[in-house]
């Protein structure tokens, strides 16, 4: 609560001289209010006019004023010690009083104001307005000129309480006090990073200064104090004060410095006088009596009843007697390490009095002890060699490494260190794996009993195994006497020539097409035989003779021309209307060629196709059957003639046709008749048949191996198959 | 070490696959790319019919078997024995050869299961083509079961 206070002293804003705000409000007014005012307005409005000036001015002011009270510190609301320090620096009566006049000075400009506001509201005419206003402003300005001296003296205060050490009153404190010039300064320079005036004269430290340093982790104040002199209280100056205010609200460790060799112009019987003085200040603070200059003098030079002296003066207060030299440096760790130590001790002891917090802190507090696991007593182990205090001889690891070729070539023996039950093993090299096994899975103490169980268990099921062939006997695999295995090995023979006769059914269809053919004798004698009656002339209409297609649509033509009266039958050179074919058989025949029936041809070559042409002649009737024209296999001459032949027969041809196109004496085109799709099947069908006497090449788009044995059989190590 | 696949079980050799170590310090050693991206599709080898984890979870691999427990990782180091040592890789080897045995048996008897079954398709398919058998005692057989079927 009062801590934070410590802080705003320097935020105090600079409080304006009494000119200064007289000016500033008056010049604020000015601005911020309407300017312009005329006669001729209304009277209310020049009333309102001037009113708002006079208000605005009574506000600012009080503004102002209000913020210099509200920045100042009250004094019961801070610090004792900072009341008491302002008390001692600035008088506590002179600076309430200043505070109070200028609260004053507020309620005063309140009066005016409303005061002249009633009177304004009266006024009856411009010139009136202005002179109220005139007066208002006129009074408050007085009444801030009459502030100057407050003012001017608040303003001292903020400056120097500004200044001021930023003395935390909570925080771990080391105050140091003693006579003038016995090393306090000094001692302060030392312990933390202050720069404080040292110097041989008196009172060279007119104020209480702040130095910071660390002890235990954490931050401690040093307040270096003003030499006290020994005299009452009330004869004491500002100066003295200071020190004296310090050591009175501060909770802190006390350091009374005393001058063993008497440097400071104080003989030790007066410091000690002076000691006994001040000593109510610090009844319960924790207090060390610190010898300071023992460089110069040390404590046992003394005379003895001095050091008597000096020695009850340090039991009768329990404080502790540590000896140091700010000079030469000795002892004055000692000095802040016991002073810290028995503050914060005292710090403790306190707390620890307070109930509240006590109880704050312990409830906080929690130990926790672990659980044992089980009864095992785990002792103390240290081994052997470090209780016998062995050292290693020789090279070590390192050494030998760099000598035989460094990390990598160098192989660190290991097997020196292996514990093993017989020396013979050490250098062993035994196998990581074996037959695709880690080694280690196997490594197992009980290894050999559990061998011998498994080997019991095998030879246990080997037992059975061996009776159950005794009983079974007949194995019931063999049903009938024959074995699945014997089975299997016919069926295989057996797909094998299945699928030889599959193969051999496809590449004869064709054969077997034809062969289906049956004769129309052979229907006859099968329906007749069956008792069905037979119409052989209807029969002789259905027979059907495989034709080329070109043949169809000769026949057709034929038939046209003999409709037409144009008699194709007749080989007579006098017939003018010829088809080209018919042209090429003529010639041919003039080459004297013989034109072979078709019957005739086929005598040559198979007993069926003589039947056949036989039969043929015996089936067809002039008037029913459509006459066949007899010619060769494909219907052309073309084996017949030679190449150089069948080239002039072209050309001669050709121009046999054109001239005789053009002398209008070619046979004309007849209507081309579409065969019908029965027909042209039938010719497909059979042309399709020559497909597969073909022989194929590699131009061939037909993969000739469906199944080939590389990618169907064997095992795959990875991949499949349709790409491996 | 030769480590086992986690996706296949195969043997991963030193020098071969990869190993991944997951946030919660489990290892996953991997034979090849292949199980190592069907691990990171979060596929469950249990499902994937060509590893062992599927084999072993349908009961087509022998398991829990006494001749599978003397391979086992070892946590504890046992020192270093030469006699034990010896005995050890001699015992592995006896034990390599029981496993196989036993492997074998486990095979047979799930096969054996289906051997009526498989004995009947193949004299079923002997009977469509009857005529082809070649050895007379088998034909004949064939012949006497066709006609019991027609029967």
């Amino acid at each position: 609560k009062h801590s934070r206070m410590s802080y705003n002293f320097k935020q105090i804003a600079k409080i304006p001289s009494a000119t200064e705000l007289m000016d500033i409000t008056l010049s604020k007014t000015q601005r911020k209010t309407p300017t312009m005012v005329a006669a001729g307005f209304k009277i209310t409005r020049i009333r309102k006019f001037y009113m708002r000036k006079v208000k605005f001015m009574q506000s600012s002011i009080n503004e102002r004023l209000q913020a210099v009270i509200d920045s100042f510190p009250k004094l019961n609301d801070i610090h004792p010690f900072y009341a008491d320090l302002m008390n001692v620096l600035y008088d506590r009566d002179h600076y309430k009083l200043a505070l109070g006049h200028i609260n004053k000075a507020k309620n005063i400009n309140d009066n005016i104001a409303t005061d002249y506001v009633r009177l304004l509201k009266y006024a009856d005419s411009l010139y009136r307005c202005k002179q109220l206003k005139r007066a208002a402003l006129g009074r408050m300005c007085t009444l801030i000129k009459k502030l100057k001296s407050s003012l001017s003296y608040l303003e001292e205060v903020r400056k120097h309480l500004g200044r001021l050490p930023n003395i935390d009153p909570n925080l771990r404190t080391l105050i140091l006090t003693g006579f003038p010039n016995v090393g306090k300064s000094s001692f302060l320079n030392n312990i933390s990073k202050a720069n404080v005036d040292v110097q041989p004269y008196a009172f060279t430290t007119q104020s209480l200064f702040v130095g910071h340093t660390d002890y235990k982790y954490s931050n401690w104040q040093v307040i270096d104090t003003p030499g006290l002199l020994d005299h009452q209280l009330d004869q004491r100056n500002t100066i003295e004060m200071q020190a004296i205010t310090a050591l009175a609200h501060l909770n802190a460790c006390v350091l009374f410095l005393l001058d063993i060799s008497e440097n400071c112009g104080y003989t030790i019987e007066q410091q000690i006088s002076l000691f006994n003085n001040i000593k109510p200040l610090f009844q319960a603070k924790p207090l060390v009596i610190v010898l300071s200059k023992i460089d110069v003098c040390k404590f046992p030079e003394l005379k003895e009843d001095i050091q008597k002296q000096i020695q009850t003066m340090a039991k009768e207060t329990n404080a502790y007697l540590i000896q140091m030299s700010n000079i030469s440096g000795d002892g004055i760790n000692d000095v802040k390490a016991k002073a810290c130590d028995i503050l914060l001790d005292h710090r403790l002891t306190q707390k620890a009095k307070d109930p509240k917090k006590a109880e704050s802190i312990m409830s906080k507090l929690h130990v926790s002890e672990p659980k044992k696991r089980d009864n095992k007593v785990r002792d103390i182990a240290i081994p052997q060699t470090v209780i016998q205090g062995a050292k290693k001889t020789g090279p070590t690891i390192k050494e030998l490494q760099e000598e035989y070729g460094g990390a990598g070539k160098f192989y660190i023996p290991e097997e020196e260190h292996y514990l093993l039950e017989n020396e013979d093993w050490r250098y062993d090299k035994w196998p990581e794996f074996y037959l695709g096994k880690n080694v280690a899975d196997y490594y197992d103490p009980e290894i050999e009993a559990k061998l011998n169980a498994l080997e019991e268990e095998e030879a246990q099921v080997l037992r059975e195994e061996a009776e159950k062939e005794e009983m079974a006997g007949e194995s019931s695999e063999d049903e009938g006497g024959i074995s699945t295995a014997d089975l299997k090995g016919s069926l295989a023979g057996v797909m094998k020539k299945v699928r030889r006769k599959r193969a051999d059914h496809m590449l004869k269809s064709a054969t077997r097409a034809r062969s289906k053919i049956k004769h129309l004798d052979d229907v006859t004698e099968a329906l007749e035989a069956k008792g069905i009656d037979v119409n052989k002339e209807s029969l002789a209409q259905r027979v059907k003779n495989p034709r080329r297609i070109g043949e169809l649509e000769e026949a057709q033509e034929k038939k046209a021309k003999r409709e037409l009266g144009l008699d194709s039958d007749s080989d007579d050179d006098s017939d003018s209307v010829m088809s080209d074919d018919d042209m090429k058989k003529k010639e041919g025949e003039e080459r004297g060629r013989s034109r072979k029936t078709r019957e005739q041809k086929k005598k040559k070559t198979t007993l069926l196709g003589k039947r056949r042409a036989e039969h043929d002649h015996e089936m067809i009737s002039d008037d029913d059957a459509i006459p066949v024209e007899v010619r060769g296999s494909m219907g052309k001459t073309k084996r017949t003639m030679t190449v150089s032949q069948r080239k002039i027969s072209a050309k001669k041809n050709i121009r046999d046709r054109t001239a005789s196109r053009r002398e209008g004496t070619a046979p004309q085109r007849l209507e081309y008749k579409p065969v019908p799709e029965e027909q042209v099947r039938l010719a497909k069908k059979i042309n399709s048949i020559w497909k597969h006497k073909v022989q194929r090449s590699e131009a061939d788009r037909e993969v000739n191996v469906k199944r080939p044995k590389h990618l169907y059989s064997g095992k795959q190590g990875r991949g499949k198959k349709d790409w491996r | 070490r030769i480590e086992k696949c986690y996706f296949c079980s195969k043997n991963v050799f030193p020098g071969h696959g990869i190993a991944f170590a997951r946030n919660d310090a489990k290892l996953f050693f991997f034979c090849s790319s292949k199980c190592n991206k069907l691990f990171k599709a979060k596929k469950n080898p249990r499902k994937l019919r060509w590893t062992k984890a599927y084999r072993a979870a349908h009961g087509k691999e022998l398991i829990n078997d006494s001749s599978l427990e003397f391979e086992q990782r070892r946590n504890i180091p046992t020192r270093y024995n030469r006699d034990l040592m010896v005995k050890t890789i001699q015992a592995m080897k006896r034990v390599e050869e029981i496993k196989e045995a036993r492997k074998m048996r486990h095979f047979k008897k799930r096969m054996d299961a289906h051997k009526d079954k498989k004995r009947q398709d193949v004299e079923n398919e002997l009977m469509k083509h009857v005529d082809f058998i070649e050895d007379p005692k088998i034909k004949e057989y064939i012949r006497q079961k066709k006609e019991q079927k027609a029967q």
